[in-house]
């Protein structure tokens, strides 16, 4: 009976030690599941590390908790109960490196422990410590946990510490998630702003194009039509100054138009059949010119070969090849220019080579390298000694790279440059060449309706007009010209778009739809507008005008356009650019 | 890590050692990164190391001389020319190291001096280790512990056993990679790479006698509230150990030690045992352990089927408190009081084949010694008599 008894006795022993063993590890488990349910990836990255160190407390007493982070060749505090400690550094070595690696460590005397002799920051204080891996953002981490008094931890604690550094790398993996989550919407909220900015930087250059193109419209405009009265000599060479100064704001417009649409990616390209030799011999006539009066030698090579018709931008053809010849001009002081014009054809799609060789001061090949950045030019005293804005070159080579070529450079300093201009066009059949030539430029007594709200322009549009003897009836807003034209009857309509009342796209729509009611034919409709960029011309066009055409205005050019939509049927004689030209 | 155990009852200490160890190293597959040695008194020689040392170089050792033989999970060893015991572990991962030093006048310094060079010869040299084998001669464990906690802490178990001998005569020997020691504390770090548990248990129950120690010495108790000692001790044990038989009572007393309270594990209370060695002249009562005035002792008395069972128990509650399941076990170690050995001697095979079957039949190791180590309650430390100490590995 006494062994039965002794034997139960035992059993019960070992049967509650049994049950205290499991109920510890059971605690542990729930510890660690109660920490992880507690965590909640909403909170901020800090205050999860904070109820982070409270559970760990909770399990096991400490004073110091650090959490270290890889970064280069140092671990760093990311998260303390010490303050100030965050940001401190500690040098790799081994026994930090080795935690980090999964080698946990009790340390009965802190102070032993060769890393802390070398870091930048806070130091514990002497006692014992934990150390334990942890999974940390940047890679294998350490969690420290230390305490006052030596020896306070054993091989127990550190287990239960290991299964907690799972909380300690869930709360680092959260607070990275949600900063990620912060970026994420930081970059949304970013891009969303940089698109408004860019908007707005887009409508901002269609206000400064319009409000920059009405006057100069104005000044260039009367300064041409002044150049050709009978003035003195100084006055004709003040009138010349005003002019030159005009079109150099224009072309400066134009670029800095220019590069934002090919910034923002909107630069389209206006594809029409163009014959390329005609687009090019008048240029080239124009610089030749240039380089005459320089004493320059200007030659232009198989052009005639050229002499076929393209499906591309014609007017950005010119624009490149201008702007190469203009740069070969004013670079160059003694010897000469010459063009090579090369097509080679392959089906039904050409590659167009233009070729501009100066015998000018040449580049060094670190300028040439920078020579397509924006803003770029081959050294600051080009700048001051030539002008320039140093977009043109960025501008030209965005272009080439649009038609599928490409703009380089070849130069050696002291040796002269030669340009490479490429690009890809579709060849198409030849087209009919009537379109540009015009007939006798004869006034032929038109009756034009202009509509303008600035007084400065519709005089300067009254003094063109003129030119061809037309007769002009005015309206200072779009809701008068819709008045004039029920009332009236009208040759053309000269159409102004931003006017107060009604604007000018809406008095286009308002005199189709008039038209449509009564039966009438279409009068033509040309509109007149600073708002020169491409979809402001779809706009018009898409409203019911014929033609769409910038200001400052070209007189030549309104008046071949206004001969185009409403002059006489006779066949034309000579051509019409030559006529108006004389007429102006 | 894997374990692997051997023996030997060749009576030429260098065939026994080189035929134990080359058995282990083939059993285990490689070289054993720590081997735990025990002997009796009589291969306690020279041979003994170098012949380890040559079937194992660069393993590190430690051990002690056992009384009366060893145990494995093939059953209690012990032979006319004595016996010899092995227990090697691999474990590449984990990290080990032996040191020893002289007790001399300062058996303190000795343990602190032991635990550092361990933990500089296991490369983890400012560390505490997972756990710590300790060997040493018996009399003086307490102020061992007490140095090596210096270094370490209190909280890393110490675990081992006091090196015996056959007759109490001093012949007791402390075994390290260096060689074989006299008056030496030998311990070995473990940072292994599984899971351990461990137990510190005894056989004996609580009678319901008990007193508290009025005068005490050392390891003499003199008064035990405020009476003879060895008059309580003789009214308490119904004469069975007579207060007038002055000189050695060890084999009359071991079932009947005295026991203090250690703590409580789940409810259960816990007892380190000391065992009475002697009565003196005066009537004093001299243990194998430390005693102070104003502790609370009570008798203790064990049965022989309890001290049959109880090393398979202390097992058992080692394997429950690491948490594995039991046939998971992969290795271990029991040091066993030599004294209880002695008391249930015939019944030895019974013992090693219930710790065995416990384990699964994983290898161990067992012991004999005169005084024992283990952790009780939170890893605290303690020396008793008549105990049993298991460390097991598994998982």
């Amino acid at each position: 009976m006494k062994q039965e008894i002794e034997q139960l006795r035992e059993a019960l022993g070992s049967a509650r030690r049994l049950l205290a063993a499991e109920s510890q590890r059971l605690r542990e488990h729930a510890l660690v599941l109660n920490g992880i349910q507690a965590l909640s990836v909403d909170d901020e990255p800090d205050v999860l590390l904070a109820r982070t160190f409270e559970l760990l407390r909770s399990a096991l007493p400490f004073d110091e908790a650090y959490v270290l982070e890889p970064s280069d060749a140092l671990f760093t505090c990311v998260a303390s109960t010490c303050p100030g400690a965050r940001g401190a550094t500690w040098p790799m070595g081994a026994f930090f490196r080795r935690v980090a690696a999964g080698g946990a460590a009790v340390v009965p005397d802190n102070s032993r422990v060769p890393e802390w002799m070398s870091g930048r920051g806070v130091t514990p204080g002497s006692g014992s410590a934990i150390y334990a891996p942890i999974a940390a953002t940047q890679g294998q981490g350490l969690l420290i946990l230390c305490a006052r008094g030596l020896g306070v931890y054993s091989s127990s604690d550190l287990a239960l510490v290991l299964k907690l550094g799972l909380l300690v790398s869930q709360t680092l993996v959260a607070g990275q998630r949600r900063r990620l989550a912060e970026a994420i919407q930081r970059s949304e909220v970013e891009r969303n702003a940089a698109v408004e900015a860019n908007e707005a930087k887009s409508k901002f250059l269609a206000n400064m194009s319009h409000e920059i193109r009405t006057p100069l419209n104005g000044v260039v405009t009367v300064a041409d039509l002044l150049s050709r009265t009978d003035l003195q000599p100084r006055q004709r060479e003040m009138v010349s100054l005003i002019l030159e100064s005009g079109r150099s704001l224009e072309r400066l417009l134009s670029d800095i138009l220019d590069i934002s649409k090919i910034e923002a990616g909107k630069l389209t390209l206006e594809v029409q059949p163009f014959n390329l030799t005609d687009s090019l011999t008048s240029i080239f006539d124009l610089f030749a010119a240039e380089a005459d009066a320089k004493g320059l030698r200007f030659e232009a090579q198989h052009i005639e070969r050229a002499r076929a018709w393209f499906e591309g931008d014609s007017g950005r053809v010119r624009q490149v090849v201008t702007n190469l010849l203009s740069n070969a001009v004013k670079f160059t002081e003694t010897g000469g220019i010459s063009v090579r014009v090369e097509v080679e054809t392959r089906g039904d799609r050409s590659g167009v080579k233009i070729l501009v060789l100066d015998t000018g001061r040449g580049l060094s090949p670190e300028a040439a390298g920078r020579l397509f950045g924006r803003f770029e030019q081959a050294d600051s005293s080009i700048t001051r000694q030539f002008g320039g804005t140093g977009l043109g070159l960025a501008i030209s080579r965005s272009l080439a790279r649009q038609m599928g070529g490409d703009l380089t450079c070849r130069s050696s300093l002291g040796e002269g440059s030669e340009f490479e201009f490429r690009f890809e066009a579709a060849t198409v059949e030849v087209v009919s060449e009537t379109a540009e030539d015009g007939v006798v430029a004869e006034p032929w007594g038109v009756h034009i309706l202009v509509a303008e709200d600035n007084a400065n322009n519709r005089k300067i549009v009254g003094m063109i007009l003129e030119l061809i003897g037309a007769e002009v009836t005015y309206a200072e807003d779009g809701q008068q010209a819709c008045d004039a034209f029920a009332r009236e009857q009208f040759d053309l309509i000269l159409m102004d778009l931003q006017m107060p009342v009604l604007d000018g796209l809406s008095a286009t729509r308002t005199i189709r739809d008039m038209e449509r009611c009564s039966g009438d034919a279409p009068i033509p409709i040309i509109v007149l507008s600073a708002n020169a960029m491409t979809h402001q011309v779809a706009a018009s066009l898409q409203a019911g005008a014929d033609a769409h055409m910038p200001k400052p205005i070209d007189a030549a050019a309104l008046l071949a356009k206004i001969y185009e939509l409403s002059g006489p049927c006779e066949t034309a004689s000579q051509p019409l650019a030559t006529e108006l030209s004389s007429l102006i | 890590m894997r374990f692997a155990s051997a023996y030997s009852l060749l009576e030429d200490t260098a065939d026994a050692a080189s035929t134990s160890v080359t058995a282990l190293i083939e059993k285990l597959g490689a070289a054993p990164d720590l081997l735990l040695l025990y002997t009796t008194e009589n291969h306690a020689t020279d041979a003994l190391i170098a012949s380890v040392r040559a079937a194992s170089p660069g393993t590190a050792i430690i051990g002690s001389t056992s009384c009366g033989g060893v145990m494995t999970e093939a059953g209690f060893h012990s032979g006319q020319a004595g016996a010899m015991g092995v227990l090697g572990i691999s474990d590449p991962g984990g990290a080990y190291g032996v040191g020893s030093a002289d007790l001399a006048d300062d058996p303190f310094s000795g343990g602190a001096r032991a635990i550092e060079k361990a933990l500089a010869a296991s490369g983890r040299d400012f560390e505490s280790p997972v756990i710590v084998w300790c060997c040493q001669p018996p009399g003086r464990e307490e102020a061992v512990l007490a140095g090596i906690q210096s270094v370490i802490g209190r909280h890393t178990p110490i675990i081992g056993g006091s090196s015996a001998d056959e007759q109490i005569s001093g012949k007791w020997r402390e075994f390290s990679t260096d060689g074989v020691l006299t008056d030496h504390v030998v311990v070995a770090v473990w940072f292994p790479t599984i899971t351990h548990g461990t137990a510190f248990e005894s056989g004996y129950a609580p009678t319901g006698h008990s007193g508290t120690v009025t005068r005490a010495e050392g390891r003499q108790v003199f008064e035990i509230d405020g009476l003879s000692a060895s008059e309580v001790y003789s009214d308490w044990t119904n004469g069975e150990v007579p207060a007038s038989q002055t000189g050695m009572i060890l084999a009359q007393s071991t079932p009947t030690p005295l026991g203090r309270l250690a703590g409580e594990v789940g409810g259960v209370p816990m007892f380190v045992l000391s065992h009475p060695a002697m009565i003196g002249q005066a009537g004093e009562l001299s243990l194998f352990t430390d005693i102070e005035e104003g502790d609370q002792v009570m008798l203790m008395r064990g049965s022989p089927e309890s001290l049959v069972k109880r090393a398979a128990v202390v097992v058992d509650d080692a394997c429950a408190a690491g948490g594995w399941a039991r046939d998971e076990t992969r290795g271990g170690l029991v040091i066993y009081c030599g004294g209880c050995m002695l008391h249930v001697r015939d019944r030895m095979h019974e013992v090693a084949r219930h710790v065995s079957r416990t384990m699964h039949g994983a290898p161990f190791l067992g012991a004999f010694t005169f005084g024992e180590q283990g952790a009780i309650v939170d890893s605290s430390n303690r020396h008793g008599n008549l105990m049993v100490s298991g460390l097991m590995f598994g998982g």
